[in-house]
């Protein structure tokens, strides 16, 4: 896992107050009363002192840490892998339609495009280049879905002999610096993209987060003794 | 601060007369037997005395006031109660002294009525008795015996005390029990007993204000000082309002059963003046009343200024 924004980690440091406070509230207080017959009216009868009453605020001061570093984490942008950096590198001369049964028309082409376009996730990011005639770049690397789309349509078919080789070292070469994958689509290939990757995963450990904070909230509203 | 302050005396001999309007140890009208005729001796006049009792023809011969004592005429006998159990030493003032300056303004006005006293101490059983006083000769060392009084390590129960007390066999009269009535079995059967058996109970309640609002919110182990029992708890408003409910409920139970079987009741906050605390031991207050211009109190005050 790494994470997108370490510099986030730094709200860590409320741990620090928050052990303090509770430490600072950890013993009970004691008082004797004369009307402990009213006491067992509103409270019941007196429970055994167990290890539960002696931990409890341990307890619950362990349960806030947990809350708090879930939130820290979920601000910290976590990702279980690295974005991706795809190099798609599209055939769209006019020999990739009429050579062979088997490649793919144009059209089809540019909607396996899209495809790999909506594959992405957040911080992916895709350059779209075109092999037909003189390989250039539709589109430079980038993480924007509606200028990789945008890109990946105006790409025409091109009366020429197609230029994989180049594309494809070109590819490679926007992609030396922190390394990726070229894709080609054409000229007898036609690889699926990865399954959609699905909601961010930060979402879980702030859902989880506002779960406990929630379930903490109704049981102190529901006013309950221990 | 001291449990008889200097001029305590004052404050009593002012509150006898105030009494003799009707307080809680006011016989009911018609009640007393009495009216002996045969004359057995003498003793000295105490200010309030009946003035036809007065040996005038004593007083003429030998310049002494004194005041005829009759066989048969009844001499009632008062019974203070005076609890003494480890609830009693709670409060702030606590309320065994309050109790003790109610003791004593109750036994002083008795005494000015010409009654015998007895006081009596209990928590769980009788602990020990002074008494009984017939003249206001002793009632010093009444006050010294209530001083050396202190709240005992033990639990309240009325049952059990007024068990003991109706088997000693004492003559009927006047029994006023004063505590703060925290007996777990409930005050009831203690007054019954005292009912049944022909004392005539009155109640003076002491109580601590703090213990009817306490403000103790989050984690708190309580301990019953009676019964040792601990709860720990997180207390919030609504066991607090409970609680409250509860006390008053208590209270109000206290209240209906001196209605109910005509029970003169008075109640004394501890933190009260000695001089409200008096008034209201006697029963010439009742809580939330005003002191007018045509009470006792405010006409005696009247008279004091002139």
């Amino acid at each position: 896992m790494i994470l997108l924004r370490p510099s986030a980690l730094v709200w860590a440091m409320l741990a620090v107050p928050l052990v303090l406070l509770y430490l600072r509230q950890m013993p009970s207080r004691r008082r004797r009363v004369a009307t402990g017959f009213l006491w067992r009216q509103v409270l019941g009868d007196p429970p055994a002192s167990g290890p539960w009453w002696k931990w409890r605020r341990g307890v619950s001061a362990a349960v806030h840490l947990v809350v708090l570093a879930l939130v820290v984490l979920a601000m910290a942008e976590p990702l279980w892998q690295p974005p991706r950096r795809i190099a798609l590198v599209i055939d769209n001369s006019a020999a990739a339609g009429e050579s062979s049964e088997e490649a793919a028309p144009l059209e089809k082409v540019r909607l396996l495009a899209l495809e790999h376009v909506r594959s992405l996730g957040e911080h992916d990011q895709m350059a779209v280049l075109t092999a037909g005639g003189r390989a250039h770049f539709a589109c430079g690397l980038t993480a924007s879905r509606e200028t990789l789309e945008e890109a990946v349509r105006r790409a025409e078919r091109v009366e020429a002999v197609p230029r994989l080789d180049e594309a494809v070292a070109l590819g490679r070469l926007v992609l030396a610096d922190a390394g990726g994958e070229v894709v080609v689509l054409g000229g007898g290939s036609a690889p699926r993209p990865a399954r959609l990757p699905g909601p961010p995963l930060w979402i879980w450990p702030a859902a989880i987060a506002l779960l406990i904070a929630v379930g903490e909230w109704c049981l102190c509203q529901r006013r309950w003794t221990c | 601060m001291a449990l008889f302050e200097a001029d305590f005396l004052s404050k009593l001999q002012r509150l006898a007369l105030v009494a003799r309007g009707g307080g809680l140890p006011a016989a009911p009208a018609g009640d007393l037997r009495g009216g002996g005729v045969e004359p057995i001796g003498h003793r000295d006049y105490s200010p309030g005395d009946d003035y036809r009792r007065i040996d005038w023809r004593i007083c003429a011969r030998h310049d002494e006031l004194r005041t005829r004592l009759f066989q048969g005429e009844a001499e009632r006998h008062v019974y203070l109660l005076l609890d003494c159990s480890a609830s009693m030493g709670l409060g702030r003032p606590k309320k065994l002294d309050a109790a003790r300056q109610a003791a004593a303004a109750l036994a002083y006005a008795s005494l000015d009525g010409l009654d015998c006293v007895s006081v009596l101490a209990f928590a769980d059983r009788l602990l020990g008795g002074f008494g009984p006083l017939r003249d206001k000769s002793r009632f010093f060392q009444l006050a010294g015996w209530l001083k050396a009084l202190s709240p005992q390590d033990r639990a309240t129960d009325l049952k059990e005390t007024a068990a003991a007390f109706v088997a000693r066999g004492s003559q009927r009269g006047p029994a006023v029990v004063l505590s703060d009535f925290y007996d777990p079995a409930g005050f009831r059967r203690g007054l019954d007993v005292l009912r049944r058996a022909g004392y005539r109970p009155a109640v003076v309640r002491i109580f601590d204000p703090a213990e009817a609002e306490p403000s103790m919110l989050g984690d708190w182990e309580l301990e019953d000082v009676e019964s040792g029992l601990l709860w720990q708890a997180t207390l919030t408003e609504r066991h607090l309002e409970r609680y409250r409910r509860a006390f008053e409920e208590h209270a109000e139970s206290l209240r209906r059963y001196g209605r109910t079987y005509g029970v003169r009741w008075a109640e004394v906050a501890c933190d009260l003046p000695t001089e409200e605390v008096l008034l209201r031991a006697v029963g010439a207050r009742r809580e939330g009343s005003r002191d007018s211009p045509a009470t006792p109190l405010s006409r005696l005050r009247e008279r004091g200024r002139g």
